[in-house]
């Protein structure tokens, strides 16, 4: 049924099953009908801006007393929108995002972070660094994507402040919800005033409600997935000028994923790649906070 | 701890939920059990057949001759007007309730019927207006109903809309395995006379176990997902300035009864005639040869 061209065979019962296709015919098949049971779905509120800035922290981050540090690993997929024809979907990516932060008191957060991402064949899914523009036609040189230059934020109850910022804070929208036995954080962010026109991500990601409600757990297990749109790469070579065609265009990305306990558990393919390429980003980068904050907390 | 405009409290979860004090005198810490590797790896099919079947029962149903699958979902919507920062408009709770008939050799014809409510983003409570955050103007908000697809057949090969002319059009799909879950990346393109910037894509997952026992013909999948879209005519924006995009997560249900309670309550007095398949929509012949 299923040829698996990297797929392990540890767990030995499920994977048998799944290959064993034909087993199925000689069941009964049936859809999977329990009894109704009516969707549990509410917004949750929070009396106290503290609060609910320290649950979204639980969950996005760790809800730390002194330090800290967050390892998310995700795939996500790259569409471009040219504006003037049907958009395609561009290359996948494989990544992570490592943050590092520490609390200042009043729960106000430092948080610095970086990300890498491989680039993967929409089609073979193997790692690649070219891929061809469906726009233009042309074969690019897709660079491993990096981000080191982030300068950092203050997040707090208030909303986050860009370490480049002046210190003017930018509101969070975030909004809590139940959905039966998960617990789902909305959140929408926008970008620092320095960075292009086309760029907002938002993101859901949701906790079984059992361990949000297990106060004693700082940082929460959760999963998520996001979207954010944003400005051409300058690797894809994209016309510039006013009236060609997709000049008026931008990117997308769809993300999906995990938070992690340790760079260790970066599933096997990427850590090795990691560890090969760039051993220096498997660790957090303290010496970001060797930088002053430009303004008052 | 929370307020809880609508929050029902019926479960001791709730009650710890609301009770934040409790944990100042517990030993805080972060959930940090044995390090265990993540096991990410992409899935493949031999049989492009059993490929479409896995898809159908994840998306769908796996019947033998007609079905029918609900899913319920929350989706936000932004403005992304191209020369100024993107902008959230609005959220909607919506579903899609979607209605299908084998018609052999893993041909299925397709319906389905949208319907979605508008939600202000700020109090969650129904609206019929919105502020357009780009020209200011307050637009009055419809209902979103898709009524008029046209349908599709999908079968291995990929889908063909009822409206075209049999010309099949691929579907980007890939399985995917993370830990115990099984994941589903796809993307969707739009028929053949829709606007330009149109394209959707989604990523549906199912514990391991379940997709595994192959006598469950409809997976009970979650998923989140996104479109990008033209701008709706009531936004009153200028031709040619941006797009939408919405993304949405929510699950797929069992029933209609299994619509939550404000949106079902809402469903039942404004539209009933929307909780149950259109059938109908099956009279009209198909224009080609499958």
């Amino acid at each position: 049924m299923i040829s698996r061209r990297t797929f392990t065979s540890s767990a030995a019962a499920s994977v048998g099953a799944l290959a064993g296709a034909g087993a199925a015919e000689s069941q009964t098949l049936t859809s999977l009908s329990p009894p109704v049971s009516q969707v549990q779905s509410e917004f949750l509120y929070y009396d106290d801006p503290v609060a609910e800035f320290r649950a979204d922290f639980r969950m996005g981050r760790d809800l730390v007393e002194d330090q800290g540090s967050t390892i998310t690993w995700y795939h996500w997929m790259v569409f471009l929108i040219p504006g003037d024809r049907r958009p395609e979907p561009l290359m996948r990516y494989e990544g992570i995002e490592y943050s590092y932060f520490r609390h200042l008191g009043n729960s106000n957060y430092r948080i610095h972070a970086h990300n890498v991402s491989f680039a993967r064949d929409l089609k073979t899914n193997k790692f690649t660094d070219t891929v061809v523009n469906p726009i233009t036609g042309e074969t690019c040189e897709v660079p491993v994507s990096l981000l080191l230059h982030d300068p950092g934020t203050i997040g707090g109850p208030i909303g986050f402040r860009n370490m480049t910022g002046g210190g003017r804070v930018q509101e969070v929208y975030r909004q809590f919800r139940r959905e039966d036995n998960l617990i789902k954080c909305d959140s929408v962010r926008s970008a620092p005033p320095d960075w292009p026109a086309t760029h907002i991500e938002n993101s859901c990601k949701w906790v079984p409600i059992d361990e949000f409600a297990n106060e004693t757990i700082t940082s929460l297990p959760v999963h998520f997935c996001g979207h954010y749109a944003f400005e051409y790469y300058a690797w894809l070579n994209m016309p510039k000028e006013p009236g060609a065609p997709g000049s008026d265009g931008h990117l997308t990305g769809f993300w999906d994923g995990k938070k992690l306990n340790s760079p260790q558990e970066i599933p096997r393919e990427m850590l090795d790649r990691m560890e090969r390429e760039y051993p220096e980003l498997l660790e957090p980068r303290w010496s970001e906070f060797d930088t002053p904050i430009p303004f008052e907390i | 701890m929370f307020s809880r405009r609508n929050f029902v409290t019926s479960t001791a979860a709730v009650g710890a939920l609301a009770g934040a004090g409790g944990a100042q005198a517990q030993t805080l810490t972060s959930l940090e059990p044995p390090i265990s590797q993540v096991q990410s790896d992409f899935l493949y099919f031999d049989d492009p057949v059993e490929e479409f079947r896995q898809h159908l029962r994840i998306e769908r149903d796996l019947v033998e001759d007609e079905g029918e699958t609900i899913t319920w979902y929350h989706w936000i919507v932004f403005m992304i007007p191209g020369d100024r920062r993107p902008e959230p408009l609005m959220r909607y709770e919506g579903i899609e309730y979607s209605y299908f008939r084998h018609l052999g050799n893993n041909n299925y014809r397709i319906h389905a019927h949208n319907l979605s409510f508008a939600r202000d983003l700020k109090t969650n409570k129904f609206t019929d207006t919105v502020v357009n955050p780009i020209t200011g103007e307050t637009c009055e908000v419809p209902v979103s109903l898709l009524l008029t697809d046209p349908g599709t057949i999908a079968s291995p090969i990929g889908f063909r809309n009822i409206a075209g002319d049999g010309s099949v059009q691929d579907v980007f799909r890939q399985f995917r395995r993370e830990d115990n879950l099984i994941k589903l990346d796809s993307v969707r393109s739009a028929p053949p006379d829709w606007p330009a910037t149109h394209i959707e894509n989604s990523c549906q997952w199912v514990d391991i176990d379940l997709f595994a026992n192959e006598t469950i013909t409809s997976l009970p999948v979650h998923f989140c997902g996104h479109y990008a879209f033209e701008n709706y005519p009531w936004l009153n924006m200028p031709e040619g300035k941006g797009h939408l995009s919405g993304f949405w997560d929510g699950k797929k249900i069992n029933s209609p009864r299994e619509i939550p309670r404000e949106m079902l309550d809402r469903l039942e007095r404004e539209y009933p005639e929307l909780l149950h398949p259109r059938w109908e929509d099956f009279e009209k012949p198909v224009p080609f040869e499958i």
